[in-house]
């Protein structure tokens, strides 16, 4: 027969386990990722006796913690999202913040350099408007500069940040690998009763580890936690943890890969991560960083090759042509470190107006064929030399590549035809007499010696126009004379001397409203000449004196800043900034609104696991007062049983 | 559902960090009195406010070229208001000098004012404008375009014309050159004959007692000429002014649209703060509340 002081005792232990659960609980209640426990009671075995089971008192189970599988990975995966977008959108922030600012986006100077060059072409004699634009274009080529600078301190914050969390990775993967086998020596230990605690302190590692990358967790029969990120690499299996590290990619050197060693020369995983902060930061990298860095240098790019071209079609103040304004744009080629052979690519700029916003890959395929992968939308393109080398490739987006043999199969080449440009734009006018004003030639009606008119006829004559520098200047001045009888008797035109022979036909009675004229070796000179010439009436096409105050070059300058001569012709550089501008607007506002949005998912996830799992010290305090009545109770139970004890030995001492 | 303290607490603490973050934002906003501060603000308008700044700026650009012309082709027209002064007195003394009734002294003295009025023609023709550059010398403004070597005249500038921009598809004429005005000048006998020439020659004419005849009917080709050249010119400025008040026009709605896309309203965004300010305050007061309570106040 069970004995009423032992059913007591273990009322009293029951209560006492659940008042120390209850006090765990209460202690715990600001412990992150801690999962409330109970105490869970079951009845003592019964002692069988002549008038039945009779029960024995209470035991303990277990004790277990309050935890919904499901609960805790909904938690796990939004986590994973939710830090993702945040740290996208933190750092799109800053590139926000960078181009909104008006004091140093790259608008309001891009609008002074071509206001000044109108400035230059109301007048062209004048030295403070030949400095002011020379001025213009250093503030124009320090803002692409400084613009540089803050994408390439981006570059270094968004690396910083991927080696940080890649070192948090690898931390937090040996503790859940070390937990991992204090667990499974724990259940070993305790007839596999769950360690409640070390359970909470794995999750707790596993969610600071999903915000750091997506993962997916598998739990063993042995309680060991295996833990996979990318396309199944694994992390964690049992008590071993693998190690991530940073590494400069082979292709692009400035760009940082996130590589799995594998015992190997270690595997890049770099595409294969998503979610948490790194991937994040890979995305902020590809989809934002890259583009901007890519689309910046395309206007630098623009600039420097449009001005350039048009201002060595001028001629400057001392009578010479005008030379390169800006550096030349460069296309920049540079073979992968992991090459095996010798890939030997270079890159000419063909046509910027084809050039689009992004690095490429060459890839030697074997044989004659290589492919040119452009980066931001990996479109392919097959080149075969024919085994010509070096093999000039028709334009691809606005550049040719020039490739030599010598590579080996898998051999790769970078090419950047954009992104150094915004770093390489340099102003390489430096004296204001340089900067080419006037247009190289000019026409006049002939005079004498006195400046005095001889034509006769009212013929005029337009100012010559070129297209190229070739041919220039003219050795000497190309004179047209009017003859009736040019083209052979009684057909009219202008008999052509100095540095041209041969003649032009010119009918006044059917060209008299103006007739153009073509010099294609002559720079693609083009005139119009328009009414009615005396018989021996002549013009006089010379090359413009040094000094001259002529304009027409500043003015051509001056109308490139309303030109589509970007991004296939349908962009100004304007455009292509506004466009640059609004994109990244667009991308960060997408990434703050999913993010608030995702971080709305993540209070959600988090209050479900803390429906279950959370401690709430009212529940604890009724808690408290349930196992003190308990305990109060089964304390009154042995009390009864030393009155009943009492009672019998009063009854038996008499 | 249960509710965990921790969450109660984190709820609360997180509510109030909110509101003020809403409000330290709308107040980032009244402060500067924009609308879109960054472009994730607004990507659209934020492109727009480029574009519209650049149309503003291009349109600024514009009327500085305009009041440039301006400036220079008034200064033109008059300087050739004065030639025309000029030369209508030398017609009028030719006139006189061609009369039979005038002797040879009266000549004589017809002819030293013709000189006197061909020197001022030519300190006319040698106007410079408000940057010190002759006016009537083409592209060779530096130097002076008309001067005298041994009597000859003779026409330094050049032929070339230079335009100026006065809007995006519209480019104006300058000031005439020295060669249009006073060199191409069509002589009553066939060919040119520059105005100075024709004025020696009268005066020379005059002096030997020769018939004038036909220095008048020049003078008045050259008269023709200047009035040809006004006229054009005037045009031209009429045009640039016209442009102007375009300008003008285009200037005063992108700068209407641009406040439109990019200041305040502040009447919208006061109320939004009072809002945003009442809202921090009731989370502020419940959270107190709600911490306030708990059963262990009552053990």
């Amino acid at each position: 027969m069970p004995s009423i002081l032992s059913i007591g005792v273990t009322g009293l232990n029951a209560s006492k386990r659940g008042l120390t659960t209850t006090g765990h609980n209460i202690t715990n209640v600001n412990t992150p990722g801690y999962s409330r426990q109970r105490v869970i009671d079951a009845t003592r075995e019964a002692e069988r006796s002549g008038n039945g089971w009779l029960g024995n008192g209470v035991r303990t189970q277990s004790v277990e913690r309050l935890y919904n599988g499901f609960a805790v990975a909904q938690v796990r995966s939004t986590q994973s999202s939710a830090s993702e977008l945040s740290t996208y959108a933190t750092h799109a922030g800053a590139l926000d913040d960078i181009y909104g600012d008006p004091a140093i986006g790259l608008g309001p100077v891009v609008q002074d350099f071509f206001d000044a060059t109108q400035g230059l072409a109301d007048d062209p004699s004048s030295v403070a408007a030949r400095q002011l634009m020379l001025s213009n274009a250093q503030t124009l080529v320090d803002r692409f500069h400084y613009l540089d600078r803050r994408n390439a301190d981006l570059r270094g914050q968004a690396d910083r940040d991927m080696a940080s969390a890649v070192d948090r990775i690898n931390g937090l993967a040996g503790n859940i690998a070390e937990v991992n086998a204090a667990i499974i020596d724990a259940r070993a230990g305790s007839n596999q009763q769950p360690p409640n605690d070390l359970l909470d302190q794995r999750d707790q590692m596993l969610d600071e580890l999903s915000q750091l990358v997506d993962l997916s967790a598998y739990e063993q029969d042995d309680g060991a936690l295996n833990v996979f990120i990318g396309n199944g690499q694994t992390l964690v299996i049992g008590n071993r943890a693998r190690a991530l590290e940073t590494r400069a990619n082979p292709l692009d050197p400035t760009k940082t890969d996130v590589v799995y060693s594998d015992g190997g020369g270690g595997q890049i995983i770099t595409g294969a991560l998503h979610g948490g902060e790194l991937g994040g930061l890979l995305r902020f990298r590809h989809e934002l960083l890259d583009k901007a860095g890519n689309q910046l240098g395309l206007i630098a790019m623009g600039i420097a090759d449009r001005v350039n071209q048009q201002h060595r079609l001028g001629l400057d103040l001392n009578g010479l042509s005008g030379g390169d304004f800006f550096a030349p744009p460069t296309i920049e080629t540079a073979p992968a470190r992991d090459n095996n052979g010798v890939m030997n690519v270079s890159a000419t700029l063909a046509d910027v107006s084809n050039v689009v916003a992004s690095d490429y890959e060459l890839r030697y395929d074997g044989g004659t064929s290589y492919t040119l992968t452009r980066l931001s939308d990996q479109v392919a393109t097959s080149i075969d030399t024919g085994g010509a080398s070096p093999y000039t490739s028709a334009p691809i987006d606005g550049f040719q590549l020039l490739i030599n043999s010598g590579a080996a199969v898998g051999d790769r080449v970078l090419i950047q035809p954009t992104s150094p440009n915004a770093a390489g734009i340099e102003r390489l006018v430096d004296d204001p007499r340089r900067i080419a004003a006037a247009a190289p030639l000019r026409a006049a009606e002939a005079s004498d010696a006195n400046g005095n008119p001889v034509n006769s006829g009212d013929a005029r004559i337009s100012q010559p126009e070129i297209s190229r520098a070739g041919g220039l200047p003219l050795g000497s001045a190309i004179t047209l004379t009017f003859d009736p009888n040019a083209g052979g008797p009684g057909v009219p035109g202008f008999d052509l001397g100095g540095g041209v022979v041969g003649s032009v036909l010119y009918n006044p009675a059917v060209d008299g409203d103006g007739k153009s004229f073509t010099f294609s070796g002559i720079g693609g000179m083009r005139f119009e000449i328009s009414g009615t010439p005396a018989p021996g009436d002549a013009f006089v096409i010379g090359n413009t004196p040094a000094g001259s105050g002529d304009n027409r070059n500043a003015l051509r300058l001056a109308g490139l800043q309303g030109g589509q001569t970007l991004l296939g012709g349908s962009a100004s550089f304007q455009d292509a900034y506004s466009r640059l501008v609004s994109d990244i607007g667009a991308k960060t506002r997408h990434a703050k609104v999913n993010a608030e949005s995702q971080q709305g998912l993540l209070r959600q996830a988090q209050s479900q696991r803390e429906a279950i799992s959370g401690v709430n010290l009212d529940e604890e305090a009724a808690n408290l007062l349930k196992y003190q009545q308990a305990y109060q109770a089964s304390a009154q139970v042995i009390s009864t049983a030393q009155t009943l004890f009492d009672t019998l030995l009063s009854a038996t001492r008499r | 559902m249960r509710i965990s303290t921790a969450l109660l607490f984190q709820r609360g603490a997180s509510a109030i960090q909110d509101k003020s973050a809403e409000l330290s934002r709308a107040q980032q906003y009244i402060a500067a009195g924009k609308k879109v501060l960054r472009p994730s603000d607004d990507p659209a308008g934020a492109a727009r406010i480029l574009d519209l700044n650049a149309f503003i700026d291009t349109a600024e650009q514009y009327q500085r070229n305009i009041g440039m012309l301006k400036s220079r082709l008034e200064l033109q027209e008059s300087t050739l208001n004065g030639v025309t002064d000029v030369l209508q007195r030398a017609h009028e003394l030719a006139v006189q000098g061609n009369n039979d009734t005038v002797g040879p002294e009266g000549r004589a003295a017809i002819a030293d004012e013709i000189d006197v009025l061909n020197d001022q023609l030519m300190s006319l023709a040698n106007t410079r404008d408000a940057n010190d550059e002759y006016l009537f010398a083409g592209s060779k403004r530096n130097t002076p375009p008309f001067t005298r070597s041994g009597g000859a005249l003779r026409y330094q500038g050049d032929q070339t014309r230079r335009e100026l921009r006065i809007a995006a598809d519209r480019q104006v004429g300058d000031a005439a050159t020295g060669f249009e005005v006073f060199m191409k000048v069509p002589a009553s006998g066939g060919g040119n004959q520059n105005v100075f020439t024709t004025l020696d020659k009268l005066s020379a004419d005059l002096r030997a007692d020769n018939k004038v005849s036909v220095h008048i009917d020049d003078i008045q080709l050259a008269l023709d000429k200047v009035l040809g050249i006004r006229t054009r010119d005037g045009a031209g400025l009429n045009t640039a002014i016209a442009q102007q008040d375009v300008n003008e026009g285009f200037l005063v709605s992108m700068k209407a649209r641009l406040s439109e896309a990019e200041d305040l309203d502040y009447a919208e965004a006061l109320t939004g703060f009072q809002q945003d300010l009442l809202a921090l305050q009731a989370a502020q007061q419940s959270f107190v509340k709600i911490q306030g309570l708990s059963l262990f106040n009552y053990l």
